[in-house]
């Protein structure tokens, strides 16, 4: 157990629950070791909604998903079994439970009960790809929608809540970028800070031009992981240099669902069994693999 | 407090309200900034001295004086204290190159970051939101007499560090061996650039601290406004001070109970009548 003890309680009479997000699932389904969130990394991505995490993939990793995204996109056909036609499979299915996923999902959004060495504590709800050029016609639009998470009541999937030491993210986005991303290149677009917003934006807040809207730039094999409760938006592309090739692959707690997307049942039959655990369905009792379920942690 | 500021202040945690004293106003104000400063310790009013800051430079004048209730704070004061303030402090800071110096603070706490979690406990300081208005319970303004440019130095605040719930790292910002004295710049602070005229809010809640000031031909001239609510604590101002104060002031620094409505809270505008 470590040292710090959360505050987070049991079902019954306020019982503490002894867990920390280090006490979770301590490897992926390929075995290796999660990578746990530093304390700035928690407190950055706390205060602003969303954090960067450069250089996380080798170069070798890197090529082989991008190239993998082109051929998704020019040349499905190519791309056997047809089952990985899709940003779950071939290689990319390495970035659903990537050690630095889990170390942020046992912190952000796991329910220590619901996991184990077998079994994550949080649930995978979608993936998508963005391959995004000067070419696209029309440009992809500047579109900025969400934010407010601490005031969204159950039921509501974009939600952010918080208390001293933890904090929940609710529906959660993490986007791998494969290309480098130059500051006015074109990344995504947050108003920080405004997951925890208590009141309605300005209307400038819908202009792309406003001051008050940040973005980052990054080497490629970076992540970007923002809790969707912040106020964020894509925009167009604008180096003429490099597309942005992007895998946006989101997450939730286990006990919520915000998408009916799932890999092809053939492709996720293949999976390791604990991977297999983050398309699980949506439900608390009983959801776990491989051990008892049991709360009084 | 427009929906604007409101929006923005609980966001980030500071509003930087751009142009709000001037013409003669400002000029009066800059020249009073003067005199505190150029006037020989000697020969300093009764009650004004140099003591790290300019204590009560803002009963030096009353073009000073008169931005504890400015028009363009008035009604985000009242907000923030939901119509029950009391005016605690308010010091001249004078900022200058040769008033810099490195040492140990430099190696453990670049930047100089600090917020009310660290200074007074994390239960001391209150920021919410309710009844579409925002309560904050320690805050501070700071009207600017000179300008600030980018690569000048001075404040940094952490945008969105008043509500922070995870423990700041002590080693967030890493001192930039070179200089000496101030941190490695980071994206994590923002170094705001007033103007002459300006007025800055920050809640004391919100991680803030300062780079040295680099100019050797420009100093850093501003007050120090402190805000608490009326039936939290009271002032300490001495009685030379308080005898320069006009009637609103005395009113404004006044300690009261729980609900009771000062006059010129009643006031969309304060103006001074002595």
């Amino acid at each position: 157990m470590a040292d710090h003890i959360g505050i987070r309680f049991n079902k019954d009479f306020g019982k503490p629950i002894a867990t920390d997000a280090s006490d979770l699932t301590k490897t992926n389904a390929d075995g290796k070791p999660v990578i746990p969130l530093t304390q700035e990394q928690k407190y950055l991505f706390d205060k602003n909604g969303w954090l960067l995490i450069p250089g996380v993939l080798p170069d070798s990793e890197i090529e082989e998903m991008r190239d993998f995204c082109y051929r998704i996109k020019n040349a499905p056909d190519t791309i056997d079994p047809p089952i990985h036609r899709n940003t779950y499979g071939g290689p990319l299915e390495a970035l659903t439970d990537h050690p630095v996923v889990v170390g942020f999902a046992n912190e952000f959004l796991a329910t220590p009960y619901l996991a184990s060495e077998t079994c994550y504590g949080f649930r995978m709800e979608m993936s998508f790809m963005a391959l995004r050029s000067t070419q696209d016609d029309p440009p992809y639009a500047f579109g900025p929608h969400n934010g407010n998470g601490m005031l969204r009541m159950p039921g509501d999937c974009h939600q952010y809540q918080c208390l001293p030491g933890q904090a929940y993210s609710g529906l959660t986005r993490v986007v791998w970028e494969l290309n480098p991303v130059g500051k006015d290149d074109g990344g995504t677009m947050f108003i920080t800070g405004s997951h925890k917003a208590a009141y309605t934006a300005p209307e400038v807040a819908q202009t792309q031009e406003w001051g008050f809207w940040d973005t980052y730039s990054c080497p490629a094999g970076s992540v970007i992981i923002f809790t969707e409760a912040i106020t964020h938006s894509g925009q167009p592309w604008n180096n003429s240099e490099t597309d942005r090739v992007a895998i946006f692959n989101a997450y939730n707690s286990v006990d919520k669902r915000w998408t009916v997307s799932q890999p092809p049942q053939a492709l996720l039959e293949m999976m390791p069994p604990k991977r297999q655990t983050l398309f699980r369905d949506a439900f608390v009792k009983g959801n776990v693999t491989g051990t008892d379920f049991n709360m009084s942690l | 407090m427009t929906p604007k500021q409101r929006y923005l202040f609980d966001v980030t945690g500071y509003l930087h309200l751009e142009n709000v004293i001037t013409g003669d106003a400002l000029g009066e104000a800059a020249d009073a900034v003067d005199r505190y400063i150029t006037t020989p310790p000697d020969k300093l009013p009764p009650g004004f001295e140099q003591k790290g800051l300019h204590q009560h430079g803002f009963a030096f004048d009353k073009s000073l004086e008169c931005l504890t209730s400015h028009t363009a704070l008035w009604p985000i004061i009242k907000e923030l204290t939901d119509n029950q303030p009391r005016f605690g402090r308010g010091s001249l800071k004078h900022d200058k190159h040769d008033l810099w110096k490195a040492g140990e603070n430099a190696h453990i706490n670049p930047g100089g970051l600090h917020c009310a979690r660290d200074d007074y406990g994390w239960y001391s300081t209150r920021y919410e939101a309710g009844n579409g208005r925002i309560y904050c319970d320690n805050f501070v303004c700071f009207p600017y007499f000179t300008d600030v440019y980018p690569g000048d130095g001075g404040l940094i605040v952490i945008p969105g560090s008043h509500k922070s719930e995870f423990d700041r790292p002590k080693e967030l910002l890493s001192l930039d061996e070179a200089d000496g004295i101030d941190p490695i710049d980071d994206p994590v602070f923002v170094n705001i650039t007033p103007k002459a005229g300006d007025i800055v809010i920050i809640s004391e809640l919100l991680t803030h601290g300062v780079l040295r000031w680099k100019p050797k031909d420009r100093d850093r001239r501003f007050l120090v406004l402190r805000y608490f609510p009326q039936f939290s604590g009271k002032h300490s101002f001495p009685q030379p001070i308080l005898d320069r104060l006009s009637p609103e002031t005395l009113e404004l620094i006044a300690s009261e109970p729980y609900g009771h409505i000062k006059e010129i809270v009643k006031q969309d505008e304060v103006t001074l009548t002595v």
